[in-house]
């Protein structure tokens, strides 16, 4: 297993060496990024679904801890005017949209980065999964986001009413309520276990963030690969949407496309040197059709509610974007009737 | 073995590098994507032919002794005999302008008499991410001899200018300048005297003007009388807070 963990490291170094060889240096250093984001949510574990469900307390308090530190570093670069985030406006369609987008995630098992580290990890439930993510998103830039265009008209921008100290003071906030909440349901000494994986895997994963924040733009996941999927099928979103996205572009030159493939393999880094990988075993049909559901609705609710967990939620609050956490209240009740519906099929 | 199905993720990563690499080494792509010599021409009987892909953002320059006329169509277009500019530039001496592309698309350059030209190939996510370290980046700068009536005034239409964009004029004297939003533009067309659509946050009867957007409309700036006009139209750090694009 550790010698195929290597081999795909090398080839993967060996991706990013080509690119830096042709010119594009940027593309070599998003195949980077993904490679560490894909090996920290596989060795981390890091779920969102799973963190909303309630069933693993270590992980939600690992995100809310993740989302600070990030919130922290964000603070430091728009503070100083280093730079800014993007704001798309904010409005009802967000709350809409992560509902389903928790539904959505509930069936397939996994949220975006979920589905993408468990895929990863060689698991053909989440490929299908995956697979389902880009024809939803395909289907929501002409079914949803015109919805969610509708609801933008009348949106507003938090984040230029509030500026960053603010926000960051209420992001504080809500990660110590929520901590507190926790500690009261469950009783047990908050961050007793710092030293374990998840812990560590999320604040490094915020560490990234913050680079790629201060370097890049946030981090992102469905626009590239909903840009792939459109150039490919040589599909024609209305132009709204092809501005919004920052315009449609060949896959091999699309960086953040890069590193979500990166992510991908970072993972399967991670799943071959711990002995997890799955190789792909078979799954039962059911399972297949439900997590293609599943994966359907993740794609169409990232663009009504104009993102995804890691956009709309974990890239929004920790750039101080306090939106976000509309979008992570939408994701708890998605999750909940999601569960609830799965429990029956 | 079964370990070994995981490769196909870097796999698909070193074919796509192979693809970037083998299109960086056509010679076609190589005329294309670099900046050709300033003595480069483009004549009424030769236009150029720009091919883009979506993401690309070259900076086309051009400059004439006299005043030139210049076109850019969709080839598309062009072929078939229709005559639709996405952008024109009449009466020009010089002109620096972007051209993003968010489609893969090809353009023909046309002139009405010989321009030097020169591209240089840049990306819109360079431009954007000068922007999102709070620097400046230069959309179109034009110089234009302008000899008009009020009948028949000169015109430039700026499509979408967005806030966060800036916009600025400079009039020789004798040469009166408006900025109109496309509503105010639709009555000047209709026969409202361009006296009546003056305010004066955004005419110059010669001198200088600086102006932003609030909205997301086209503006059109609309010269009469004899001289020169310069502009420049940059996008600032505003623009990334004002217009909400990914990222």
């Amino acid at each position: 297993m550790r010698l195929a963990a290597l081999a795909v490291l090398a080839a993967s170094l060996l991706a990013a060496a080509i690119y830096h060889m042709a010119g594009f240096a940027t593309a070599a250093v998003f195949i980077l990024f993904g490679l560490a984001y894909g090996f920290l949510l596989q060795w981390g574990k890091i779920c969102f679904a799973t963190a909303f469900y309630g069933w693993n307390l270590a992980l939600t308090r690992a995100i809310l801890l993740s989302i600070l530190t990030a919130s922290a570093g964000a603070l430091a670069l728009e503070a100083t005017g280093f730079t800014v985030p993007s704001l798309p406006p904010a409005s009802l369609h967000i709350f809409l949209g992560s509902v389903l987008f928790g539904v959505g995630m509930a069936l397939a098992g996994g949220c975006i980065t979920g589905t993408i580290f468990r895929l990863g990890s060689g698991s053909l439930q989440h490929a299908v999964a995956f697979v389902g993510i880009l024809t939803g998103a395909a289907v929501g830039v002409f079914a949803t986001w015109p919805i969610a265009e509708l609801f933008m008209q009348y949106g507003a921008r938090p984040w230029l009413l509030l500026g960053p100290h603010i926000s960051f003071v209420i992001n504080a906030a809500v990660v110590f309520g929520a901590v507190l909440y926790l500690y009261r349901k469950e009783g047990t000494r908050p961050f007793s276990d710092l030293r374990a994986p998840v812990y560590i895997a999320a604040i490094l994963f915020a560490a990234l963030w913050v680079i790629q924040f201060a370097t890049y733009g946030a981090l992102i996941t469905q626009v590239p690969i909903t840009r792939a999927v459109v150039y490919t099928a040589s599909l024609q979103p209305p132009e709204s949407w092809v501005s919004f996205a920052g315009g449609l572009r060949p896959p091999p030159e699309d960086p953040l496309l890069l590193l979500i493939m990166a992510m991908i393999a970072g993972a399967a880094v991670s799943a071959l040197y711990r002995g997890e990988y799955l190789g792909f075993s078979k799954v039962d049909k059911k399972s297949a059709i439900v997590a293609f559901a599943g994966g359907f609705l993740m794609g169409l609710g990232a663009w009504l509610a104009v993102g995804c967990n890691v956009s709309g939620f974990y890239s929004a609050t920790a750039a101080l974007r306090v939106e976000g956490w509309l979008y992570a209240l939408g994701l708890l009740a998605g999750a909940i009737a999601g569960l609830k519906i799965r429990a029956r099929l | 073995m079964r370990q070994y199905t995981a490769l196909i993720f870097p796999l698909f990563l070193i074919a796509f590098a192979l693809i970037y690499l083998s299109g960086k080494a056509q010679p076609q792509a190589l005329e294309q994507h670099t900046a050709p010599a300033v003595s480069q021409v483009i004549t009424p009987d030769s236009p150029t032919k720009l091919t883009l892909k979506a993401g690309d953002r070259p900076l086309l320059s051009l400059t004439s002794n006299a005043p030139a006329s210049v076109y850019v169509v969709e080839e598309r277009d062009y072929l078939r005999g229709v005559f639709r500019p996405v952008y024109e530039f009449k009466n020009v001496t010089y002109v620096e302008t972007a051209l993003p592309a968010l489609y893969d698309v090809s353009y023909v350059v046309i002139a009405n008499i010989p321009v030097a030209y020169s591209i240089a190939m840049g990306k819109v996510d360079d431009a954007a991410a000068v922007l999102r370290k709070g620097g400046e980046v230069l959309r179109a700068k034009i110089k234009a001899v302008v000899n008009s009536t009020a009948e028949r005034p000169y015109v430039v239409k700026i499509p979408l200018f967005s806030p966060g964009t800036r916009l600025e004029l400079n009039a020789t004297p004798g040469l009166k300048v408006a900025v109109l939003w496309s509503s105010d533009y639709r009555k000047l067309t209709r026969g409202t005297p361009l006296e009546e659509l003056c305010k004066p946050e955004s005419c110059i009867d010669g001198g200088s003007l600086v102006k932003t957007s609030e909205e997301f409309d086209d503006a059109y700036i609309v010269a009469v009388g004899q001289g020169v006009l310069e502009y420049r139209l940059v996008a600032t750090p505003e623009l990334l807070l004002k217009v909400g694009t990914c990222g």
